[in-house]
């Protein structure tokens, strides 16, 4: 995608410039954060519960301690998390289990928040595969990565991959539905202006999650990729991503299956 | 059976009303006005009789007049701005036929700006929110690399509004850029730029009249809400072959025109192709030498007169984009439309035309991946008939009527592999058929000296046609029931009746007052989520859940002209109420969606504003000052707590400054300059941390102001000297001449410096862009 602007902007034989601008942006009020998710791996799992900040404060992880954190699985084993930093809650009982329902309740300050979710079955992921690509510029080649699977075609299936390249996690979002490809064995690269070159060290985490998740990253992508926008950004008018969670918590709730694949090019 | 019934009613209504008008001892001159030079016929021309003071026509889209006298003998005058008078005695004993042919005044005064039949039009005609263009000023006016378009210049005027920097998108009066009826040469253009909006489909070489009405519009046109844009081609030169052309900065275009048979008929051609790609082929890097960015247009037009009372027309326009990079993503998109017109004098009272149309929008998408493509591909299709009469009673009376019958047919979009062992299975969205049908009636009429009513009718029916599968959905907008319907059922009709009326009453000589009430209806849709239009925005027709949308609008206005016609001044007010108004709800799948009306939530809407306008019309200085103060919101259910929010094309303020001079014979200077708050738009408001990455915070819908915008463009035209057989011009340029950095988008991210902050990045476009082009004409 950086080189289809690339192209786009050397054509339009623009001065585009950049600068930095403050804007006089509303400071509102902390709202309530929660990531859950548990999945097939060998526990523990974790619940992340913060509060947002104002846009101009330092990044920082805003934890809430003090939170009553209850993940239930198929409401037989009842888990209540141990806080082991602020606004880091883990499991201790529960051990995830494709087919079972969770449901996670987070009480702070006298509100309730709720979801559920339920862990689909795993799809195999088979394989990496290194897609070359032309250098631009007389560069040297680079690569994408296709993560190799075949989706079953009896059911409806939502993915989700995360790229960690050498120990740093990719920023982008990357999922996939069955909706062009169902039965079909994956061979589309995951689209990022991220490059991969020879030397890194890859490791691709494929993650099957219900539909309710992939409605939040599809959401959460169309806000991310050109927020604030000017007539041709992917959404001009953003909104916060549609969470699983009730009472206007922001976040998501997710059973998935996770496998996790590492490829060293050369 | 309803719709029938309506029918007849209507029809016996115009039946009276002709009957009533039917006299006897009275006699009636018609004709056609022409332009002497090139034979073009002339639209809004006037023809006066010096003995009746009141009593006149004014020519039609198609250069028809009528006027109807008692028997006698008179003095006519036939008039038109920037052109002689033309001064004949006529002893009008019987229904007589006499052409009219206007020669252009060959002084400085010819480059006039705004047309109009009679210097005081504005002022006299019981007509509101209306905006005609004048081609050769729009030819004068700076543009973004010089490439001369009427929809940009439509912009400068009260009450329009630019969808961005550069782009030829625009609003009127609050509407969105889908509830524009953009008609050329009558046929509907569903997408009407080019090149991400930069460009407009419209060829100004092609074109010889642009009328706006901003939702005012008089009853034969129908189906958007906002305004109709009537843009008409030119017909060709009918006394002698001639060929324009122009060479600019990033496109090319020529055009040929000539007589078919002298005085019969005639031709009109007219091509353009931007090159920019072609340096791309000069690069040495593959990606850019196999990148495509390039759009071209065609527009054709024959005419032929094979009676004195029969004239058909063929027009058409063919443009296409095409963007590619390398073999990796492609996408191309473009319009085609055709009409044929049959013009025909059934009597010197009564003129007929008779169209059929096609227009056609589509896009394609191709995605290519390890050898094999991918293609996306979706489709907005017209089949449309129009019969329109014009009855021309008396000299107090001029008729319209008419029907129109549209088959619209909506392929939202089709997925195709090229190769069957991809991962990617060929899929299809159902084609969506629908039946649009109208009827309509208005009257023209002069009550008094000081009274002039223009009312209107139109009834409209929108039928949703089966093959398919419609759904009916919950509260909650989830699919509880799918019911099938076979070819040729009828799934649901929308019926609608559209009262337009619009009054003038003249205070005296130089000023009047008036006032419009319109109530307009649109049966399709543009869901968008971009604050402009892409070539991807889907096109969706009513269905069982989707209603059609309606807008009333109520404005008055106050005219008055200063120094003989010399300046005219106008202020209106307008407030308008729209119901049906879609938009998507958060976090919608867009995308290839069969059961879109789950994505969207629908509810009211409402705009009002201030239009003020002062324009000097003659001399060597021309030029305008137009001033807008307005507000637009919306309340749909499900957004912003469904509270009131302002709309993505709300600008508070949007003042326009426009003007020519004549150095001398040979040379014009020309400048423009904009400013206009910044457009309502979605900031966060704070950041949360999730998955390792910030998240932005949001709290109100469009709660945030871009930064205002303004820029000025300079430009300066001079004539080579003229030979016989050709001439030419240079024309100069300059757009955003003192390099304001306009904000086109803002974006946040990480600061790149600082780990530990997050910024606002803003990024602007065009600064001090030069233009300049060379025009030529050989005869």
């Amino acid at each position: 995608m950086k080189k289809y602007l690339l192209v786009i902007a050397s054509i339009t034989l623009l001065a585009s410039c950049q600068k930095v601008v403050t804007l006089n942006l509303k400071n509102e009020d902390a709202q309530m954060v929660i990531e859950g998710e548990i999945n097939n791996q060998p526990p523990p799992y974790t619940i992340k519960v913060s509060k947002s900040v104002g846009f101009y404060d330092d990044n920082a992880f805003n934890g809430v301690s003090g939170a009553t954190v209850i993940v239930s699985d198929n409401n037989t084993v009842v888990d209540t998390l141990k806080m082991t930093t602020a606004g880091i809650y883990q499991t201790t009982k529960i051990t995830g289990t494709p087919g079972h329902t969770y449901t996670m309740k987070v009480v702070n300050d006298g509100i309730t928040y709720k979801a559920q979710s339920i862990m689909p079955f795993e799809v195999t992921f088979d394989s990496i595969k290194l897609l070359p690509q032309p250098g631009f510029g007389g560069q040297k080649p680079t690569f994408q990565l296709i993560p190799v699977y075949s989706d079953p075609a009896n059911s409806t299936n939502y993915y989700r991959f995360t790229i960690n390249k050498n120990g740093e996690q990719v920023q982008n979002t990357f999922i996939d539905s069955d909706e062009f490809s169902n039965g079909k064995t994956n061979d589309i690269p995951l689209f990022t202006a991220e490059e991969f070159k020879p030397g890194d060290l890859i490791e691709l985490n494929m993650l099957c999650i219900e539909y309710n998740v992939y409605l939040y990253y599809f959401s959460l992508q169309q806000n991310t990729s050109s927020a604030g926008g000017g007539p041709n950004s992917a959404a001009a008018t953003p909104a916060n991503p549609v969470s699983n969670i009730s009472n206007k918590a922001l976040g998501y709730f997710s059973a998935n299956t996770k496998a996790t694949k590492t490829i060293k090019i050369r | 059976m309803f719709n029938l019934k309506k029918q007849l009613l209507f029809a016996s209504l115009i039946l009276t009303a002709f009957q009533s008008y039917s006299q006897t001892n009275k006699v009636t001159l018609s004709g056609t006005m022409k332009d002497a030079r090139n034979g073009e016929t002339m639209m809004a021309a006037a023809v006066r009789v010096m003995e009746l003071e009141g009593i006149g026509g004014i020519s039609n889209e198609y250069g028809f007049y009528s006027v109807t006298v008692p028997k006698g003998k008179y003095h006519f005058i036939a008039s038109y701005t920037g052109y002689v008078n033309d001064t004949f005695e006529l002893d009008l004993q019987a229904n007589s036929q006499h052409n009219i042919n206007l020669r252009a005044r060959n002084t400085q005064l010819k480059t006039v700006s705004i047309r109009s039949n009679r210097n005081d039009d504005n002022v006299k005609k019981a007509e509101t929110g209306v905006e005609k263009l004048d081609m050769k000023e729009v030819s004068k006016l700076p543009v973004l690399f010089g490439e001369k378009d009427v929809l940009k210049t439509i912009q400068l005027l009260p009450g329009v509004k630019s969808a961005g920097e550069g782009n030829s998108g625009f609003f009127v009066r609050g509407g969105g850029a889908d509830q524009n009826l953009i008609l050329l040469d009558e046929a509907p253009v569903y997408n009407a730029s080019h090149l991400l909006g930069f460009f407009s489909t419209f060829n100004s070489d092609a074109i010889k009249d642009v009328t706006m009405y901003k939702g005012t519009q008089p009853a034969q046109y129908g189906g958007r809400l906002a305004s109709a844009l009537d843009i008409r081609m030119k017909d060709g030169n009918k006394s002698a072959y001639e060929a324009n052309g122009s060479i600019g900065l990033i496109s090319s275009k020529l055009s040929v025109e000539g007589p078919i048979a002298k005085d019969k008929g005639s031709f009109f051609i007219s091509g353009r192709r931007t090159y920019v790609d072609q340096f791309l082929h000069l690069s040495s890097d593959t990606l850019l030498k196999d990148s495509k960015l390039y759009f071209y247009d065609l527009n054709a037009k024959a005419n032929y007169k094979f009676s004195k009372k029969d004239v058909v027309y063929l027009s058409g326009y063919f443009g296409r984009d095409a963007l590619g990079v390398g073999s990796q993503f492609g996408i191309n998109w473009g319009n085609a439309t055709g009409t044929v017109r049959w013009n025909h004098v059934l009597n010197d009272k009564l003129f007929s035309n008779t169209s059929f149309i096609y227009s056609n929008y589509d896009y394609k998408i191709s995605i290519g991946n390890s050898g094999t493509t991918t293609d996306i591909t979706s489709r907005i299709r017209d089949y449309n008939f129009k019969e329109e009469m014009m009855y021309y009673p008396n000299s107090v009376h001029q008729f319209r009527f008419g029907v129109n019958s549209i088959y619209h047919e909506l392929l939202p979009g089709e997925v195709s592999s090229s190769d069957p062992s991809s991962s990617i299975n060929s899929s299809k969205l159902q084609t969506r058929g629908s039946w649009e049908n109208a009827l309509y009636v208005s009257d023209e009429w002069k009550v008094n000296k000081k009274l002039n009513v223009n009312m209107g009718l139109r009834g409209s029916a929108f039928s949703v046609l089966g093959n398919g599968d419609f759904y009916t959905l919950n509260s909650n907008y989830k699919i509880i029931d799918t019911i099938h319907y076979n070819a040729g059922s009828i799934v649901k009709t929308y019926f609608n009746i559209e009262p337009r009326l619009t009054a003038s009453y003249q205070l005296n000589e130089k000023s009047s007052f008036k006032i419009a009430y319109n109530r307009n209806t649109q049966n399709l849709h543009l869901v968008s989520n971009s604050t402009s239009t892409n070539p991807t925005d889907r096109w969706i027709g009513d269905n069982n859940n989707v209603k059609p949308e309606i807008a009333d609008q109520a404005s008055m206005g106050y005219f008055r002209n200063f120094k003989n016609n010399t300046y005219e001044l106008s202020a209106e007010v307008y407030y308008k109420y729209m119901q049906n108004q879609i938009d998507y709800k958060n976090g919608a799948n867009t995308l290839f969606n069969d059961a879109i009306e789950t994505e969207l939530r629908s509810g009211i809407g409402r705009a009002y504003g201030l239009e003020l306008y002062a324009k000097k019309k003659f001399g060597r200085f021309t030029g305008w000052l137009s001033y807008t103060l307005s507000r637009t919101e919306r309340k749909i259910d499900g957004i912003n707590n469904n509270e009131w929010y302002v709309a993505k094309q709300d600008k508070t303020h949007d003042i326009s400054l426009v003007g020519t001079y004549d150095v001398s014979k040979r040379v014009n200077v020309a400048a423009t300059w904009v400013y206009s708050t910044g457009n309502a738009i979605t900031f966060p408001s704070g950041k949360y941390f999730v998955d390792n990455q910030y998240v932005w915070l949001y709290t109100d819908r469009n709660g945030y102001r871009m930064p205002a915008y303004h820029r000025l463009d300079l430009g300066v035209t001079i004539k080579m000297k003229e030979h016989k057989h050709y001439n030419s011009e240079w024309v100069f340029g300059v757009y955003n001449g003192y390099g304001r950095e306009n904000a086109y988008t803002i974006t946040f991210q990480q600061d790149p410096d600082n780990a530990a902050k997050t910024q606002a990045l803003q990024t602007s476009l065009f600064r001090w862009v030069p233009s300049i082009s060379w025009n030529f004409k050989i005869k």
